[in-house]
């Protein structure tokens, strides 16, 4: 099977792979350049890379990127032998080549026509462009030059210098498809499974020692009642023989245990070891996801009209790959509007005393088992004044609140989706889908994100995220004898309820906690499995909330098993989403789990409760339901469906509603019901359909079902009792009585 | 087995046993099997993967099964309890689909019960194009060589659910074992997991 080896990809992956790496040093050098113009060994990189380019191009016939990546060179020779000095727009022309570069390395292989002609125009448009820069900066004079090179040098080389020791200490990354990883760590789990498989195999070893040391104390106690035994000399000599041969058995099945026991140990440490190697090879370095920021904030601020640079700190902080991910948007945006409203133009930072330069750092590092990222910017901060004007403008609070408000509480109100301290929404940012975006991301990591500010002195954005999101605690719990976990961050609290603690409230099941009601469900109920088994006397229930104020449940399941440690898989891909599940897991003993989404098995709990299907959770000894007969209702008409509910209610049967046939197909065959009572039209699926695959199912044929129509015509009817119906009953001649006398027609009393 | 525990001597069943002379018949049929022409053999290009559903004997191309397994746990999915998946099994560590042939083929549980031994029941796991689904067999034969122009037609009496999957039928030994067409049948998988 292939694993990702370079034979497998063709020349012009091959060379799209080269051109992402060279655009890399491209880019990287160019933007230490534009502040240190004539550092050496950035040309050197950039004019090395622009020529490996070059040749690739090359070998594919791609003229335009062999004409490009020609000038480029030719600019940067230029540029190492103190002919040229590279200004901001000389910079800018080339890293557009960088850009046009990728462009072409990132077209189809088939179609890579127009690529083939050297005088494609987006590569003239390049060559032009770039002329016209070099025409257009203030190209100094060779002497000017090489003195503008001497009066910086010291400076540009030292930091050119650390740069090329960091990427040397780099170590070096592998290309690795997500496949191979997540199969050797599935094969890591798998051996610390078996690892486990071990202990308790020596301890039944130990138990089988026992057990022989037993029947040699037996022995003994037969040699002490009965002396005559020793006194015939056969008799002893068997008694010795049988003594020292358990002995013997006794003593190599110690050294056998013993040196198992040492094997275990190893083995165990092994598979612990691979494993954790394995899983920490979803880690990777926070530059990793953050290659492209100092490109834009660079450009960015050239677009704006200011001075700004990007600083990066802990660029090898370990992150999880999928974090890493998902960050690269937020991340980008808070970058975006540091620059954009916390720096100031130039001439007001002179003024206010500061730097020209704007700085922008991203700093990342790990505290107290989190993910901390910063970004911090040295601008004007944000006007606490201005947001309060805004808060009471846009009526989120009056003057007098207002006025009130903390600092905290304020910088809050910029998190509201909408909210933005522009007049005018520019292209760049200020849109007011910024922090709010930002915000709803961190929260899907199950981070959180604090804002900080000094009026003058700049805006911080503190973000802490769990270190991976590959390892995930939670509750695991039997639903229905199979195992679900719950992720603890989403768990409100857990509870045990005893029999007497559960409260009735127009139809439905209460408990009480710290004075809150809380709505009791069936989790098993929720999670569509077969009807449950009559609830023991003390409950295991999860409260769960929906974030922002929504209901409280509390879900009652079998039976805790404890907090574990899960390492989360994504369920396969053939499957599509599965409703109420957001992933799964393995447990220690190697049996699948499945982890809950939470805000998913809310939503079908408030949808179970607004349609009026859920049940409630019975008790052993509650004869007289039990033992009701029960009724499926399916109507996708409200008033209808509530009106057959109340009469055949009224016969003291139990009745569940379902709101069209693909509904009450799902719950004829998750419920036990002695009678369907079904409508013809309806959508998604009508009546006869449903009765049809009610009567070829071998379990449910025997159920009889009962159509209700408005459809009186004899066809209608012909066409209802041919799919299978047992009975068909016209809603226009339709009273209380015909109904319930029909139920106990075809099923009997309600109470058996 | 030991032959130490055996008591020596000419007399002994085993030395009966071992020392007659070789049925006629086992002898032509050795004789025939070592003299037949490389050519017979050559025309095994066919690869046939045979296991047991039910009380029907199937098979799959060998090169979409990966490996057999012991079965193991199977956890359900929510609100898929119907239909062709079962639900998720652990293979190697990792998650896997696991799915009822049995359903997609129509075949009535229960059918051959008593022949069934839980035993004999393997995980079968398929993969094929990066996917891998995994099902439950109530036996597998293992691999099988094949003539490929010896595949006759699915006569009409044989388990007419399975036929719209089967290419033939293939002889062997006594038994007829439905040759399934591979693509057919994990397409159908595919359309009925989502």
């Amino acid at each position: 099977m292939s694993t990702g080896n370079l034979q497998d990809y063709s020349l012009h992956d091959l060379f799209r792979m080269e051109v992402e790496g060279q655009a890399q040093v491209l880019t990287e050098g160019l933007l230490i350049l534009e502040s240190h113009p004539a550092s050496a060994p950035e040309l050197e990189a950039c004019m090395r890379a622009a020529h490996s380019v070059k040749g690739a191009a090359r070998i594919l016939g791609l003229s335009a990127a062999v004409a490009v990546a020609h000038s480029m060179e030719d600019c940067l020779v230029e540029a190492q032998q103190g002919r040229l000095v590279l200004g901001n727009i000389v910079i800018d022309a080339l890293l557009g080549g960088v850009d046009l570069l990728a462009r072409i390395a990132a077209t189809p292989a088939t179609e890579t026509a127009p690529w083939m002609q050297d005088d494609a125009p987006d590569a003239e448009r390049f060559r032009a462009a770039l002329a016209a820069a070099l025409a257009a900066d203030p190209a100094p004079a060779a002497s000017s030059a090489s003195a503008l090179a001497a009066t910086i040098e010291p400076e540009p080389a030292s930091s050119a210098d650390t740069a090329h020791a960091d990427a040397e200490s780099e170590e070096r990354v592998l290309r690795i498809t997500a496949r191979s990883l997540n199969r050797l760590l599935g094969l890591a789990g798998e051996s610390l499974v078996v690892s486990r498989w071990l202990d308790p195999y020596i301890r039944s070893l130990s138990r089988l020692k026992r057990l022989q040391n037993d029947s040699a104390v037996a022995l003994d106690r037969l040699a002490d009642i009965s002396p005559a035994m020793s006194r015939d000399q056969h008799a002893n000599a068997l008694l010795m023989e049988a003594r020292s041969a358990i002995a013997e058995s006794q003593r190599q099945l110690a050294d056998r245990i013993a040196q198992l026991d040492l094997f275990e140990r190893r083995i165990a440490s092994v598979a612990h070891r691979l494993y954790d190697e394995a899983l920490s090879s979803h880690m990777r370095p926070f530059a990793d996801g953050t290659r492209g920021f100092k490109r834009m904030v660079r450009d960015l601020a050239r677009e704006l009209g200011k001075e700004a640079r990007l600083e990066i700190v802990g660029a090898k902080t370990q992150v999880d790959r999928d974090v890493l991910a998902k960050l690269e948007a937020p991340l980008g945006h808070l970058l975006r509007n540091a620059v954009d409203h916390g720096i100031e133009s130039a001439e007001q930072r002179r003024a206010d005393g500061k730097p020209a330069g704007g700085l922008v750092r991203l700093e990342a590092h790990h505290v107290s088992g989190l993910l901390e990222i910063t970004i911090e910017d040295d601008g004007r901060g944000i006007d606490l004044e201005q947001v309060r004007r805004i808060v009471v403008a846009r009526r989120l609070a009056d003057e007098d609140t207002a006025s009130r408000l903390s600092e905290a509480e304020l910088l809050e109100f910029l998190f509201l989706p909408g909210f933005t301290l522009r007049e005018v929404v520019t292209e760049i940012s200020g849109r007011g889908v910024g922090l709010d975006a930002v915000q709803n991301m961190v929260k899907q990591l199950r981070g959180t994100v604090r804002l900080s500010s000094q009026a003058g002195g700049g805006t911080r954005f503190q973000l802490q995220l769990p270190l991976t999101t590959s390892v995930l605690r939670a509750l695991v719990v039997e639903i229905g004898a199979e195992a679900y976990a719950f992720p603890l961050t989403q768990i409100v609290c857990t509870a045990m309820l005893a029999r007497e603690d559960v409260h009735w409230l127009e139809g439905r099941q209460h408990f009480e906690l710290n004075g809150r009601r809380i709505g009791l469900v069936s989790a098993q109920q929720v999670l569509g499995g077969a009807e449950a088994k009559a609830a023991p006397e003390q409950l295991h229930v999860i409260v769960l909330g929906a974030p922002g104020g929504g209901h409280e449940y509390g879900l009652a399941v079998e039976r805790f098993r404890g907090v574990s440690e899960l390492v989360v898989q994504s369920l396969p891909s053939q499957l599509g989403k599965v409703k109420d599940i957001s992933a799964g897991a393995l447990l220690d003993d190697g049996t699948p789990v499945l982890i809950v989404d939470v805000e998913d098995l809310l939503r079908s709990v408030e949808r179970l409760v607004s349609t009026g299907r859920l049940t409630q959770l019975r008790y052993d000894d509650s004869a007289q339901t039990a033992t009701r007969k029960r009724v499926l209702v399916v109507d996708d008409s409200l008033t209808v469906r509530e009106l057959e509910r109340k009469l055949i209610e009224s016969g003291g049967y139990v009745v569940e509603v379902a709101v069209d046939g693909m509904d009450g197909w799902n719950a004829v065959r998750a419920g036990h019901f002695d009678l369907v009572v079904t409508d013809i039209d309806m959508p998604r699926m009508d009546g006869i359909e449903l009765v049809g695959l009610i009567k070829k199912d071998a379990r449910l044929r025997s159920v009889p079902v009962m159509i209700v129509s408005y459809k009186d015509r004899e066809e209608d009817r012909r066409r209802g009792l041919d799919a299978g119906a047992d009975f068909y009953l016209t809603k226009g001649g339709f009273h209380e009585e015909a109904l319930l006398q029909a139920v106990v027609d075809l099923i009997g009393e309600a109470a058996a | 087995m030991s032959a130490k525990h055996t008591p020596a001597g000419s007399s002994s069943a085993v030395a009966r046993l071992l020392d007659r002379a070789p049925e006629p018949e086992a002898l032509r049929e050795a004789t025939r099997h070592v003299a037949a022409k490389a050519e017979d053999l050559r025309s095994l290009t066919g690869s046939l993967f045979v296991f047991r559903l039910g009380a029907e004997w199937l098979g799959l191309a060998a090169s979409v099964v990966d490996e057999v397994i012991e079965p193991r746990p199977v956890h359900t999915l929510p609100h898929r309890r119907e239909g062709v998946v079962r639900g998720l099994v652990n293979v190697r560590g990792q998650l896997t689909v696991c799915v009822a042939l049995e359903a997609l083929f129509h075949l009535e549980p229960g059918h051959a019960e008593a022949a069934r031994s839980v035993l004999n029941r393997r995980l079968v796991v398929l993969a094929w194009q990066e996917q891998r689904l995994a099902f439950e067999a109530d036996e597998v034969h293992g691999s099988h060589r094949y003539d490929p122009a010896t595949i006759g037609n699915v006569p009409a009496t044989v388990a007419h659910s399975v036929s719209p999957f089967s290419t033939g039928i293939l002889a062997m030994g006594q038994r007829n074992v439905g040759v399934l067409d591979d693509a057919l049948v994990l397409s159908a998988l595919n359309r009925r997991l989502g």
